[in-house]
């Protein structure tokens, strides 16, 4: 079974204001995730997967950073969760570093359920 | 149930009508195909960018840069060095543009042959290495014959209109003949 990505209800419209004022800094985000998701999709088991523009946060929650995009880019955090045995890559939200804190915790409260269910 | 997306690309094509946006992703991911197999190659290995680093004797830094390097910007000796400090060896393929996929197909099957061929030639004189790879061809026979015969009943699922009329090629004794005499060169070489 392949993975396969699936946003969050409230991820299209946090993707959509934020790219208004930062389009490079989340052109930078989707390549980074697409890096990432490749090595899922390579066989590498998600806690393996390391680079500089991996954070690991709490619960098993990663923010994909915005390093290798092109010019002085605002720090950018894309919130994901990688759930290995259902292989869902979870896409939940998006935001500047400065958010991170509220951010977080909007991404626990909606990977609890999903933990929850598996 | 929540729709899943098999790819970045189209989980951003799900997520904005901006085609241009779509466009600037799908060139700057595709520009990186290389980079982004060897990133994955390396979280396979379950090693650090230190440790490629120091197999490769070079700088974490330069296996950084090499991993988010566009394609067009790698060098053949880094790729060599990297790819050997995970433990894999670099391949380089050239295919005629010509080539169909039902070209690749067949090309595959006389790979597969020359292969089995080949390892035979190599456990002559040992009698066990000849019994395991008696038995390895029998095994990967079992396999592909499986393999391929799923690929048939998929196939014959979706029904072509049959033609009320079919010439075939005539068939003679010399074009059978012809046929056997071939099979029998190829086992016997």
């Amino acid at each position: 079974m392949p993975w396969v990505l699936q946003k969050s209800d409230f991820f299209d419209s946090r993707f959509e204001r934020f790219k208004k004022k930062h389009r490079e800094e989340a052109t930078a985000v989707l390549d980074n995730l697409d890096t990432y998701f490749k090595a899922l999709e390579n066989g590498s088991n998600p806690i393996n997967i390391n680079a500089g523009f991996i954070h690991h946060e709490p619960e098993g929650i990663k923010a994909i950073d915005q390093k290798g995009g092109k010019g002085k880019l605002m720090q950018t955090r894309l919130y994901i969760y990688p759930d290995s045995a259902a292989m869902i890559l979870y896409v939940i939200s998006i935001g500047t570093k400065v958010d991170q804190k509220g951010d977080i915790r909007e991404c626990q409260d909606y990977i609890r359920p999903l933990k929850r269910k598996g | 149930m929540a729709k899943q997306f098999s790819s970045v690309l189209d989980m951003i094509k799900d997520s904005t009508e901006d085609k241009d946006e779509v466009k600037s992703l799908a060139d700057l991911i595709n520009s990186k195909q290389i980079s982004k197999t060897l990133f994955a190659l390396r979280c396979r290995a379950n090693m650090s960018q230190d440790d490629v680093a120091q197999k490769m004797n070079c700088s974490q830094g330069k296996v950084s840069k090499i991993e988010n390097t566009r394609d067009t910007d790698l060098t053949v000796h880094d790729l060599v060095q990297y790819c050997s400090a995970v433990n894999m060896r670099l391949e380089i393929g050239f295919s005629d543009t010509r080539m169909t996929m039902a070209d690749q197909v067949k090309y595959h099957y006389f790979r597969l042959r020359i292969l089995l061929d080949k390892m035979r030639e190599m456990a002559r004189g040992d009698e066990t290495i000849e019994k395991g790879v008696a038995d390895f061809t029998k095994e990967a026979f079992m396999n592909i014959s499986f393999g391929l015969l799923d690929c048939v009943q998929k196939a014959s699922k979706t029904k072509l209109p049959v033609p009320p009329l079919h010439v075939s090629t005539p068939v003679t004794m010399e074009d059978i003949n012809r046929h056997s005499e071939h099979e029998t060169n190829m086992a016997a070489a």
